[in-house]
């Protein structure tokens, strides 16, 4: 499904140098594949998952996703690509504070043009599967960790994307918090959802069925 | 679309920023609300058309543009012309109306030919003027205005058919006009009621120029075909008859012209204040929301990780303005509907259709386009570049909190800029306004304006209209008035200075010949009872005043002011010289007797010109003529406390001495004065009203920047203070970007005044457009303002705690 060929990255360094970010990244992931990305703080994980999810357009080397050629894509290319294939779960939740929970789901549809109506009734069956019916009116601050977590969750699922990026999705969640996060990506990815996290917890690590490591930029080992 | 769902989120993401939110809808409201009230007076005065069906085609046809017009040059042009499809010609009238109720002397107009054709309205009651309607003998007919029906005859519709008395004179009512109608929309526009003039026996009068000729553009003709032909027809008259028709041109006019002449250059140039002023609102808006942006990129780049795309964004952002602009424009309106009655309050009714002023559909719906207009204005430029927000540096946990870009805060810098050139430009032109109008104030009008009690009596259709009884009245009614507790002194003139007609007569001079008609000197004709120069505070300069004893029957005398003894009798005693006035072929000699201060006669700004002053009781037409035009005159009188305490008391003597005599235009010299200043000082208080509000706006916006940037900038304080930076290095770090910006702003400012300032030429006086002292004086109070908004932020930056400020981020 996921095709990276000798991926790089630099940033600038001085007027005539680079720092390379990551080296000669290859790699393949399968469809329903649930993958860890590791590696000590620098390696450059981040900076991949960045790539993965399309937030980051400025590296070298061929990214295939599902028979796309993302590396050829024009901008506007790539967005409706990862419109349709990618979700993204974040450290930090990232839910929009000034929205309540139920429009903090709609904002993805809305974003895909649905109609109301339908959208009406895709958050409504999300608000039912994650069990936060009765959280629907209440803003992220009244809410706790774990609970924002799961409605980034569910706001990352929600368009059904094809494959869940899920950046330290447990960094800032005490651990039985953190459990119920992985449980439910395990149950995702038992449904179908290719998944790829960033992670440091060796724990969670084993909810997936790979490890990529990396150290410096370069890829230590895949297994 | 999402317009709901863009306008829910950007309701509640003003509100989750109320201290944001309110700044920039005050600052919009005070920009859009000054320039709908500012609007509201243009639409009234100038856009809208005239109360008559297709106004546009009505035309003045007058000399010089404004000058009335003799008799036989009206007919000529009325035979001749092609271009119009009717022609009326009209002067103006004031005679005594009297009849069950109390006289009164009515302002009214006599109308030769077809002014009911030209204006398109026909009277909602009764009917207008037949043909051979304006011949002698049937002529005794009226057609009163709506108001004299309503406040004379009380809205009686059996009123037709009934007779009035006008200066004794027996008309028929013949038909009521419609609410609001003016017989002619400019120059008589309060006229109350209209009688056919009848010009039979002045058909070859070319010298008598007493009337204002109106006319209806044929179908098909454009206003500069008529004015080629009428240009072409007098010509040829000019030619026929050189000496009264030598120099003189003939000018079509269209009536909205005539109308708002006067008021458009300072109604435009208030326009474009307000524009500036809206300008300075928006560049404050659009700074805070750059500002606001540098907050909002996390949430920014959350939308597009959740599947935004650019477009997205920049409508969601858009629709924040729109509703920030709308909210503006909401309390825009509300601001101009006190604005408006404050205009209203401030507006003298000389200001044309100052009563139509209001708020309409038409304000409402231009202050919607600007509201619209300004939401993008302000809101474009913020949106672009928040919406460029580079998605994987904010995902970057590590960036969050990461400082403004080079471009943004370049921009912001640039609005700075512009808000300060704009503010500067404002402030040049309210220092221009405020020192023309205090040269305006400085003039000397030549009289003492303090305590003097001025009003109209006339004796026309009163049993002292006629010969020898008409002086007698004035004389008996000036000393009962000289009698009241109270008067100083008293005394009459035929027309005051500024509040009267002015009749400009020929001049001759005893032992020159005369001269060719282009180059006849004419000077103001007044004529005065004794003791005018004392109740007026003008001075005497030399020779005598009129007395008692300057009768018909002994040598006639006269006396010319300053400017016309320096000019025509430089280097010689004026006293004792002889003049005549009017008939330059068989000259009464007047010898001149006194030598009297100049006066402004016919404007304020006015200045140069002759003044002849003769006695009353030598004056046969004033002593003896029928014409209503003789009849009356205006009393002055001196009181010793405030004028208008007295008017009743002094109406109440006058009509001592007969009841049935009318008394109008009761007013004080100081409102006279007033009326004559009003345009400078209507300019002048909204000029520094706007430019006051334009410099709170620039103050706000200068001051919002270099907070943010102190804010922005702790981290760096902080540790140039652990270094050792003193109280003075930071001050002069924060006050350095400041002063350089205002520095930037007010230098681009007077490059943009001196071009632009040359519209304002014409609105001052006594001042040059380009005067350095205002555009200095200018320069340093803005300086001082931005100086000061500058200071505060810099002292918070001094006040930082460097152990603190070191763990900031």
């Amino acid at each position: 499904m996921i095709g990276i060929q000798d991926v790089e990255k630099t940033v600038p360094q001085g007027r005539f140098s680079k720092m390379f970010l990551l080296r000669r990244i290859t790699f393949d992931i399968k469809a329903g594949e649930f993958v860890s990305i590791m590696g000590p703080s620098g390696a450059g994980k981040s900076t991949l998952l960045h790539i993965l999810g399309m937030y980051d357009t400025d590296w070298n080397g061929a990214y295939t996703l599902d028979g796309n050629e993302i590396h050829r894509m024009k901008q506007k290319q790539r967005a409706e690509i990862q419109k349709q294939y990618i979700g993204f779960v974040f450290q930090s939740y990232h839910l929009l504070d000034h929205l309540t929970v139920y429009e903090n789901l709609d904002l993805p549809l809305s974003y895909r043009d649905m109609k109301k109506g339908d959208r009406e009734s895709v958050v409504g069956d999300t608000l039912d599967r994650f069990q936060i019916v009765g959280k629907k009116d209440l803003y992220p601050n009244q809410l706790s960790g774990g609970q924002q977590q799961l409605v980034a969750v569910a706001r990352a699922v929600i368009a059904h994307p094809k494959i869940l990026l899920a950046d330290e999705p447990t960094g800032n969640l005490h651990s039985d918090q953190g459990k119920e996060i992985m449980e439910l990506f395990k149950r995702l990815n038992d449904e179908g959802t290719t998944i790829i996290q960033v992670t440091h917890s060796q724990t969670n690590a084993e909810y997936g069925s790979r490890v990529i490591n990396l150290k410096d930029g370069w890829m230590d080992d895949d297994n | 679309m999402h317009i709901a769902q863009d306008i829910r989120q950007g309701l509640r993401a003003l509100k989750s920023r109320p201290l944001f939110s309110i700044v920039a809808i005050v600052a919009l409201s005070l920009g859009i609300g000054a320039n709908s009230a500012i609007f509201s007076v243009v639409n009234a005065v100038l856009l809208q058309p005239l109360s008559y069906p297709d106004s546009d085609r009505i035309v003045s046809v007058l000399h010089q543009g404004a000058r009335a017009v003799a008799p036989a040059n009206y007919f000529d042009w009325r035979e001749e012309n092609q271009s119009f499809s009717a022609i009326t010609a009209t002067q103006w009238w004031e005679p005594t109306l009297s009849g069950d109720e109390y006289p009164e002397q009515v302002r009214a107009l006599q109308a030769n030919g077809d002014i009911f054709d030209v204006f398109g309205v026909t009277p909602a009651l009764g009917r207008g003027f037949l043909p051979g309607e304006d011949l002698p003998g049937k002529d005794r007919v009226v057609v009163l205005g709506n108001g004299l029906w309503q406040r004379r005859f009380g809205a009686n519709r059996n009123v037709l058919g009934s007779t009035l008395s006008l200066n004794g004179e027996s008309y028929i009512v013949i038909g009521v006009m419609p609410t609001g109608h003016e017989f002619v929309p400019f120059w008589a526009s309060e006229a109350e009621l209209l009688t056919p003039l009848t010009l039979a026996d002045r058909r070859n009068d070319r010298g008598g120029q007493s009337l204002r000729v109106f006319a209806r553009l044929a179908d098909g003709t454009t206003q500069e075909r008529a004015q080629s032909e009428m240009a072409g027809i007098m010509s040829v008259l000019a030619s026929e008859d050189p000496k009264n028709n030598a120099g003189l041109t003939v000018h079509v006019v269209p009536v909205i012209q005539n109308v708002v002449g006067d008021i458009q250059p300072v109604l435009l140039a208030l326009l474009g204040a307000v524009g500036f002023v809206l300008l300075i609102a928006c560049t404050n808006v659009a700074n805070l929301l750059l500002g606001r942006a540098v907050t909002r990129r996390k949430e920014i780049a959350i939308r597009m990780a959740v599947g935004a795309n650019r477009s997205r964004v920049i409508q969601q952002l858009l629709t924040e303005s729109l509703l920030l602009s709308g909210l503006g424009g909401l309390g825009g309106l509300m601001l101009a509907l006190w604005g408006i009655d404050v205009l209203g309050a401030m507006s003298p009714s000389s200001i044309p259709r100052v009563e139509s002023i209001q708020l309409d559909t038409s304000v409402v719906l231009f202050t919607i386009s600007v509201s619209l207009l300004t939401g993008l204005l302000f809101g474009l430029i913020p949106a672009v570049q928040t919406s460029s927000t580079d998605m994987s540096e904010v995902m970057n946990e590590d960036a969050r909190g990461s400082a403004e870009g080079g471009s943004r805060s370049r921009l912001r810098s640039a609005l700075i800029v512009s808000e300060v050139a704009l503010t500067l430009m404002l402030l040049i032109g309210a220092g221009l306004m405020l020192r023309s109008f205090t040269n305006l104030q400085n003039i000397d009008p030549g009289f003492d304006d303090k305590n003097l009690l001025t009003m109209t009596v006339s004796v026309a259709g009163s049993r002292y209209a006629e010969g020898p009884r008409r002086s007698l009245f004035f004389q008996e009614t000036i000393d009962q008035v000289g009698a009241l507790p109270g008067i100083t002194t008293v005394s009459a003139i035929n027309h005051l200075p500024l509040n009267g007609d002015l009749w400009g007569l020929s001049l001759s001079f005893e032992g020159r010949p005369v001269p060719d008609p282009e180059d006849q000197l004419s000077g103001t004709y007044r004529v005065v009872f004794p003791d005018f120069f004392k109740t007026m505070g003008i001075p005497l300069m030399a020779g005598r005043d009129f007395s008692e004893r300057d009768v018909l029957g002994v040598p006639g005398v006269a006396m010319i002011n300053e400017n016309m003894a320096q000019r025509e009798f430089a280097g010689e005693n004026p006293l004792g010289r002889r003049i005549a006035i009017g008939n330059r072929d068989n000259p009464e000699w007047l010898t001149v007797v006194g030598v009297t201060g100049n006066v402004r006669q016919g404007s304020w700004v006015e200045e140069n010109r002759y003044d002849v002053y003769v006695p009353y009781l030598q004056t046969q037409s004033y002593l003896e003529e029928a014409s209503s035009g003789y009849q009356y005159m205006t009393l002055v009188a001196k009181t010793s406390g405030p004028p208008m305490d007295l008017a009743a008391a002094v109406s109440k003597s006058i009509w001592q001495v007969d009841k049935n005599v009318p008394v109008s235009q009761i007013t004080s010299m100081s409102k006279v004065v007033a009326d004559q200043l009003w345009q400078p000082r209507f300019s002048m208080f909204l000029f520094s009203v706007f430019a006051a509000v334009a410099l709170t706006l620039a103050a706000i916006g200068i001051y919002g920047v270099m907070a943010y940037s102190v804010s922005q900038r702790t981290r760096e304080i902080g540790i140039r203070m652990a270094l050792g930076a003193g109280n003075e290095a930071i001050l002069n770090l924060i006050l350095a970007r400041g002063i350089a910006l205002t520095a930037i702003g007010t230098v681009i400012g007077l490059i943009l005044t001196t071009l632009l300032v040359g519209v304002m030429s014409d609105l001052v006086y006594g001042i040059n457009v380009t005067d350095p002292i205002t555009f200095i004086a200018g320069s340093l109070v803005l300086f001082g303002v931005a100086l000061l908004s500058c200071y505060i932020p810099a002292r918070r930056a001094v006040r930082v705690n460097p152990v603190t400020a070191l763990k900031y981020q």
